[in-house]
């Protein structure tokens, strides 16, 4: 579906939604894995996902098209999603991370080398962020969304995303070099 | 609260699959319906 045929079918289906099924089958798997990436449950993230496109159809009536593309639309309100289950729930949750997930995120600090850029003491210090740094630095760094695609997900500029990245890897750095 | 495990990695999914079990058109426009008539 190109981006013309897909603003064609957003607007069919503010009116009509069974027409929003070729946005469901394009995205689903986005933000289904999107969801699985945070909370780590194939159940979970299932019915966190048919949550995410209830609302996702109940708004879509209020929605305009703007410069950033309709998933980043639908992955801002996944995040949504998921900050709302970890504030209901106060769950605990344990992300895995492997190398080469840190492998772009180790290119921003090539001034850290040996112990100090170990992968145990990246998850350990990643894991002392709020968060708004660890959403913004998984985004960036392991997900590898453009700053454009950033600025869409949490409604600002891609300058403003560009900025907060960087305030958010500062942070991390110096987690890394105050430790005891 | 969301911690960091250093090792299958962050980007590891589900496969296709099984992620298409989840999938239901059907019983999200019925949802939608459900909720928005009067």
């Amino acid at each position: 579906m190109t981006p013309q045929e897909e603003i064609g079918v957003i607007e069919r289906a503010k009116t009509d939604p069974t027409a929003f099924g070729p946005l469901y089958e394009t995205h689903f798997n986005v933000v289904f894995g999107f969801i699985f990436k945070r909370v780590r449950n194939s159940d979970l993230t299932g019915e966190l996902a048919s949550n995410v496109f209830l609302k996702a159809l109940h708004a879509l009536p209020r929605y305009e098209v703007s410069g950033a593309p309709f998933s980043a639309w639908l992955i801002r309100i996944a995040l949504n999603e998921v900050r709302l289950y970890f504030r209901r729930t106060k769950r605990d949750v344990m992300v895995p991370l492997n190398e080469s997930d840190v492998s772009q995120l180790r290119e921003e600090l090539p001034d850290m080398e040996g112990q100090e850029q170990s992968l145990a003491l990246l998850a350990n210090c990643l894991g002392k962020l709020d968060d708004d740094d660890q959403t913004i630095i998984e985004l960036r760094f392991f997900e590898l969304y453009s700053f454009a695609d950033i600025g869409g997900i949490l409604e600002v500029s891609a300058d403003n995303a560009k900025t907060r990245t960087y305030r958010a890897l500062g942070r991390l750095r110096k987690l890394m070099t105050d430790r005891p | 609260m969301k911690n960091y495990t250093p090792k299958k990695g962050f980007n590891e999914v589900p496969s296709e699959e099984e992620t298409s079990r989840y999938k239901d058109f059907g019983k999200l426009v019925y949802n939608h319906q459900r909720m928005t008539k009067p």
